[in-house]
């Protein structure tokens, strides 16, 4: 794997690519009904331990971005580079966090083993292993819970061991597709103060792709506005809420409101 | 075992599959028993016969539960695999099998209802032993009560078959009846 007490990301620094760029990105899906544009033209870069959500409306083709961005899916025309390379399949340095846990995680395998795979495909020894499971899952607050099943656990919790699972392997970039929205209110502001924590203990770059402008503001460096299908980029909102953030003094602050204005303004125009 | 590797291969070729399904439904729906004869034909009467038939007649259920319960995995769950870094093979044995599991063991319990079956009737045919030919001599020369006996037998047969396979299923698929306590589905 990687030289030992060296993160790849701190391997690569220095380069200077972005983690995440996208040029011109298309993607046109076929339909019974024809050609059905989800992504017009997309264009912009995620700097290295940037913290950037992808908000629209419903139907934006987010997920369709996501795809693209990770390399599940190549784009119809444009392309995406992952540090500088151009994407052809999905990266070893990227972590994806699915929407819905209880698709994602795998039933058959315990919460441990769930998190041991991406280690053991990558051919890390055993008790190197053991250490990291137990490590990631204590950084997500779940240092007990290995031996049981996921569908043992609560839907946050669920969603916890999805997220020590991406960064189980220390991905340079974590993606995550509306991952607080099947969990109630008050679990999603766990999370979302979790994933907060998490990224700056693993260093990792993010784009979190979501529909709830609140949460955006609230976690993110930059947003990314995109537009009713087909796709466009209306506008990157850089947002300079001082760190770090807390559920209550953040969301209190008038910058909050005055993006929240904004971004609401952009998002329901079209 | 060969109806779990056959199906797993149809699944990985399309083409394969494609070309096949006529075939493989034509011979599905065709009642085994009526193959008795042909294959007494073709492999005489004796051990051979009854094992090639009830192998044969056993395959099908497996083989098109698996290809069906591979088929209907959750994309999410082959992009995680992806993402994850699995490969193909990796992606098919780690997630696909298992995924398909459920289905599979379906398969096999159908399997096993046929091979009884096929046991049994082969032996009616065309045995000079066995548990068929027994039950059918014994009603032939009027003795109900072996007849009976027989029957009681089979059924007794079927019941320790049918809990060791039970038993087996528990063992591997007990995360998927987990699974669905948990979600409150029977």
């Amino acid at each position: 794997m990687t030289t030992p007490g060296m993160t790849p990301r701190e391997m690569t620094e220095g380069t200077g690519a972005p983690v995440v760029s996208l040029r011109n990105v298309r993607k046109v899906y076929a339909s019974a009904t024809g050609p059905r544009v989800a992504l017009a033209d997309i264009t912009f870069d995620v700097a290295r331990g940037e913290f950037a959500c992808v908000v629209g409306p419903s139907g934006a083709g987010k997920t369709t971005l996501l795809r693209c961005l990770s390399g599940l899916m190549p784009p119809t025309s444009g392309e995406a580079f992952f540090e500088g390379v151009p994407l052809r399949s999905v990266p070893a340095g990227v972590g994806v966090v699915f929407q819905d846990y209880s698709r994602s995680l795998y039933p058959w395998l315990t919460v441990a083993s769930n998190v041991d795979l991406p280690l053991r495909v990558r051919g890390v020894r055993r008790a190197a292993r053991a250490n990291q499971v137990a490590e990631v899952l204590t950084s997500v607050g779940l240092a007990d819970a290995g031996r049981h099943y996921p569908w043992q656990l609560s839907g946050g919790m669920q969603q916890r061991v999805a997220i020590a699972r991406a960064l189980a392997y220390r991905p340079d970039l974590l993606v995550m597709d509306e991952p607080f929205a099947s969990v109630d209110a008050q679990t999603r502001f766990e999370l979302e103060d979790l994933i907060l924590r998490v990224r700056d203990e693993f260093g990792v770059t993010v784009v979190f792709v979501t529909h709830d402008i609140d949460e955006a503001i609230y976690l993110a460096d930059r947003v990314v506005v995109v537009s009713k299908s087909p796709g466009v980029v209306t506008e990157i909102v850089d947002i300079t809420l001082p760190r770090p953030r807390d559920q209550i003094a953040t969301k209190r602050a008038e910058a909050f409101s005055r993006y929240r204005e904004h971004l609401l303004g952009l998002v329901m125009s079209r | 075992m060969a109806g779990i590797g056959l199906g797993a291969l149809l699944w990985s070729l399309r083409y394969a599959r494609e070309a096949t399904q006529p075939y493989v439904y034509f011979l599905y729906v065709l009642p085994a028993p009526v193959l008795v004869p042909a294959a007494m034909t073709l492999f005489g009467i004796g051990f051979t016969m009854k094992v090639v038939l009830i192998a044969f007649a056993a395959l099908w259920p497996t083989m098109l539960n698996t290809l069906d319960g591979m088929r209907g995995v959750d994309q999410v769950k082959l992009d995680t695999a992806r993402v994850l870094g699995l490969s193909r093979v990796r992606r098919v044995f780690s997630v696909v099998l298992p995924a398909a599991g459920p289905q599979i063991v379906a398969g096999l319990r159908n399997s096993l209802q046929v091979a009884i079956i096929l046991m049994v009737v082969s032996e009616w045919e065309s045995s000079t032993d066995g548990i068929g030919y027994y039950i059918v001599n014994a009603q032939q020369s009027f003795d109900y009560l072996d007849m009976w006996s027989g029957i009681f037998v089979l059924a007794i047969i079927g019941m320790v078959a049918n809990l060791l396979f039970v038993a087996a299923e528990n063992r591997v698929l007990h995360w998927h009846y987990g699974a669905r306590a948990v979600e409150g589905r029977p």
